[in-house]
């Protein structure tokens, strides 16, 4: 069997790939969006946030460099980790449902129009947890081969919009002032769940971890700016009016024979919000795995993938629920307090507990 | 049960009557009378058995051998001219036995058996056993002359360059041509039987200075743990060799090549060989390796890279063309080229199946046909190109049971399954799921099929070692024979080991 422990390597095109689901998916709104060009300016903002809030378990890591977080609550008590799994776990799920609910919601308003919410949300999921019984090596194996063919997808799509691309479409980003700058990086910055992976997946990763998550905000920066410039300026404001801005970019963009390339879109868009929903399940039963204290446990997986049908076929029956929660989320309140306060209440108290074990030891 | 033993009152019984488990474990008693009679009886007095007694310098001696396993001349010359010519004074059994053992060359292979279960094995391997009077062991000697059929061009791994030898059923034989190719101290062979009743010889074939030793010990665990009473295949044993998770594509490599053989032992594999069988097995086995054909390495390296992304193309091809011919045509015509798509809606308009089923009937009916003309007598196999062809392709088509590009995609598909032969039963099954889901649920159904095929695959570790290396995980080095093939004088100056690959782990 998989001994499921993977390098930094692969990590780091696990997490760019779930980034990437979300950024195909952005669904900007008319009247309350941020302009694309303030946007550009808040990607490099959230970066910093992303940065900042990296930094308590950039902290831990370097204690302790094989142990990931629920272990390091584990050190400073049992019940702690138990608390600190069942949390990270409940968000590994939440995170799965918003991924399955916005590709139902993609798949329902512009390609299967009138299939059954439910029945495509049982497919989409059964294959995900599938892809999670495999195992996380299996997950990050696959992950390369995706990312290659994200990758060729990407720049072809880019090469066949070049007779759109159009610089009057950049404008100043601060045009509106700074207020639509923070606004966009605080929503940017509330979906960057794979923070949760990186404190997870630490003690099944081999290799610097602070170096591969620098590298990856760099690398995720690039892609989100060059993705940006080229839907602004191969689409302009006509991005503001579409639900899904870049499968309305793949649609229109065409070379020589291929034209509407937005099967080819659909198709990698399937492949890596599988590949994440696969991730965020597999790390969902993990943690409960350890909440429970029973890792062989075979039925942790099955009830994760239970919950999340169950959970988004409800959201996508009442789409003003969906919607709230997206509002929600885009408050930035549950990634701050999932992603920085609580492994920064961790970090505290672990450096509390060990200068209360020097002092002890020194007696 | 009284009248069923009445019904066959002339004293047969419908039921052979089972040796006792533990009468094969008897040991020789040296009374050659009693000795003969055991061993009559404990094979039910066979057709084949031969029994003959001879009086050498006055000690008793009998040899014993299975019809048509022996090469009589050579029994003649080695066996049967110098015991006649023998003369050996004051005669006694332990004599006669010195004699036969130390003091002549009756045959090579040489062996000295105790208990009846090695005596019908080795006589059954076409070896000759002398029994002494008054001593409890007897001899074997190897001079098997049974017929077997000639080195012959493999007929599963054909190739333009190369040589034309393919493995035989005659496992010493196999043997011999690898011997013959690698002439190095470091290449051994371990001989075992499997199969409680077919005691069929396998043969591990490995180079002990490249061999992982962990890989060796699992290997030979994984052999031990097969139980079953006749073994007559390699295939037979596959199954103790694979991995979980349960995988349309096998961790476990089939060669009938003795090159290729030799090339993969020199990279730290495990050959297995099978009496019986030109099959060879070999673990572990890379995906990638379905890929690779030994005229890769004859060719020149340009023209071999080419013929690498041809088969990756191909296999593509094979298992998607036809699910994604049936999801745009189903679900997403929008996505085909104007022209394309009034044609295929002038075709299809007229057809009285749904496309869905148009593809599964006509890729069945290819199956059927293909099956058959294996089964086929020769003589008459090329009717079967006949109806296949013009029948049941042409007259299809004419009579508007299928549309026309159907049947070029059918036969674009066909003909790519056999450019990677290595693959074609998981291409099959999965030419059909796809297929089928293509006609369910369109690109989305073939993206999330094809997701969950990608995963499997990654997810089979062969003995330790990633399917999908050195792909994934990546290996810039290894990848010199993945997706290209570099000349010679790189590709000569190191030997990639399976060991040393990235994701390798100790079993």
């Amino acid at each position: 069997m998989l001994n499921n422990t993977i390098d930094t390597r692969q990590l780091f095109i696990l997490l760019v790939l779930s980034r990437i689901f979300h950024l195909l998916t952005y669904v900007p709104r008319s009247g309350t969006s941020v302009n694309g060009s303030a946007m550009l300016l808040s990607f490099i903002v959230s970066t910093g946030f992303i940065l900042i809030a990296f930094l308590p378990m950039w902290v831990m890591i370097s204690r302790r460099g094989d142990s990931q977080i629920i272990d390091y609550a584990q050190e400073i008590s049992p019940a702690l980790a138990r608390i600190t799994a069942f949390i990270f776990g409940i968000f590994c799920l939440f995170v799965a449902v918003e991924t399955v609910s916005n590709f139902i919601y993609f798949l329902t308003s512009t390609v299967y129009v009138s299939w059954p919410v439910f029945w495509l949300a049982i497919l989409f999921t059964v294959v995900c947890a599938y892809g999670a019984a495999m195992g996380l090596e299996a997950m990050a194996r696959v992950g390369f081969y995706l990312f290659i063919v994200t990758i060729a997808a990407g720049i072809f799509i880019a090469v066949a919009l070049i007779p759109r691309y159009n610089s009057l479409w950049l404008i100043s980003p601060l045009e509106e002032g700074v207020s639509p700058v923070m606004k966009g990086a605080v929503g940017s910055f509330s979906t960057t769940f794979e923070l949760i992976p990186f404190y997870l997946l630490a003690s099944k990763t081999k290799g610097s971890k602070p170096k591969t998550f620098l590298l990856w905000a760099v690398v995720m920066l690039l892609i989100y700016e060059l993705i940006g410039i080229m839907l602004l300026t191969s689409l302009g404001d006509y991005s503001k009016t579409q639900i899904f801005p870049f499968y309305a970019a793949a649609s229109v963009a065409e070379i020589s024979i291929f034209q509407r390339l937005d099967a080819l879109h659909i198709a990698v868009w399937i492949f890596i919000g599988a590949l994440k929903v696969a991730l965020f399940l597999y790390l969902a039963s993990f943690c409960f795995h350890r909440v429970s204290g029973r890792p062989k446990s075979k039925l942790a997986l099955p009830l994760c993938g239970a919950a999340v049908i169950i959970v988004s076929s409800a959201l996508l029956t009442k789409v003003t629920l969906f919607h709230n929660l997206s509002a929600m989320l885009r408050t930035g309140i549950p990634m701050v307090t999932v992603g920085f306060i609580l492994p920064l209440i961790l970090m505290v108290i672990g450096v509390f507990k060990k200068g209360e074990k020097r002092h002890e030891k020194n007696r | 049960m009284g009248w069923f033993s009445k019904f066959f009152a002339d004293g047969d019984s419908s039921y052979e009557k089972l040796t006792p488990p533990g009468a094969l474990n008897q040991k020789l008693t040296g009374n050659l009378l009693n000795d003969l009679v055991t061993l009559r009886a404990l094979c039910s007095n066979t057709a084949d058995l031969m029994v003959r007694e001879k009086d050498v310098c006055g000690v008793s001696v009998a040899m014993v051998l299975c019809e048509g396993m022996v090469s009589t001349s050579t029994f003649s010359t080695m066996v049967g001219l110098p015991v006649e010519q023998l003369v050996i004074e004051q005669n006694t059994p332990q004599k006669t036995l010195q004699w036969m053992r130390y003091r002549s060359f009756l045959a090579l292979d040489q062996s000295e058996v105790y208990t009846y279960e090695e005596i019908f094995r080795f006589i059954m391997s076409g070896f000759v056993l002398i029994l002494i009077d008054g001593i409890s062991s007897g001899i074997v000697l190897g001079l098997q002359g049974f017929q077997y059929r000639s080195i012959s061009e493999p007929m599963s791994e054909v190739n333009v360059r190369g040589s034309r030898e393919g493995f035989v059923e005659a496992i010493r034989v196999n043997m011999s041509m690898v011997r013959r190719r690698l002439k190095s101290p470091t290449l051994k062979f371990e001989l075992y039987p499997v199969g409680s009743k077919s005691q069929t010889d396998i043969c591990l074939v490995y180079l002990t200075d490249v061999v992982p030793q962990k890989l060796l010990r699992e290997v030979k665990y994984r052999l031990q743990q097969v139980e079953i009473d006749v073994v007559l295949e390699s295939g037979y044993l596959q199954p103790f060799l694979e991995h979980k998770p349960v995988s349309l594509f096998t961790g476990v490599g089939v060669t009938e090549r003795p090159d290729t053989l030799c090339a993969k032992i020199n990279e730290g594999r495990i050959a297995i060989l099978v009496d019986g069988t030109p099959f060879a097995l070999l673990v572990p086995h890379l995906f990638n390796e379905d890929f690779q054909s030994f005229d890769d390495y004859a060719h020149r390296p340009y023209y071999a890279t080419f013929i690498r992304w041809l088969k990756y193309f191909s296999f593509f091809l094979t298992i998607l063309l036809p699910g994604i011919y049936v999801a745009v045509a189903t679900f997403h015509p929008e996505l085909l080229p104007t022209a394309l798509l009034f044609n295929l809606l002038v075709t299809e308009q007229s057809m009285p199946f749904p496309i869905v089923i148009e593809a599964l009937v006509i890729h069945l009916l290819y199956e059927l046909m293909r099956e058959a003309g294996l089964r086929l007598p020769r003589p008459i196999g090329h009717a079967v190109s006949i109806v296949g062809g013009l029948v049941i392709g042409d007259a299809a088509v004419r009579a508007g049971l299928i549309g026309a590009p159907m049947v070029m995609v059918v036969a674009l598909t066909a003909i790519s399954s056999f450019v990677v032969p290595a693959l074609y039963e998981p291409v099959t099954i999965l030419r059909f799921s796809f297929i089928l889901i293509g006609g369910l649920l369109g690109i989305f159904g073939i993206a999330l099929g094809l997701f969950a095929v990608f995963i499997n695959l990654c997810a089979v570790n062969s003995f330790g070692v990633p399917s999908t290396s050195p792909t994934t995980p990546f290996s810039f080095y290894s990848m010199r024979d993945v997706m290209i093939r570099i000349g010679w004088k790189r590709l000569g100056k190191k030997t990639m080991v399976i060991e040393d690959l990235p994701g390798s782990t100790d079993q």
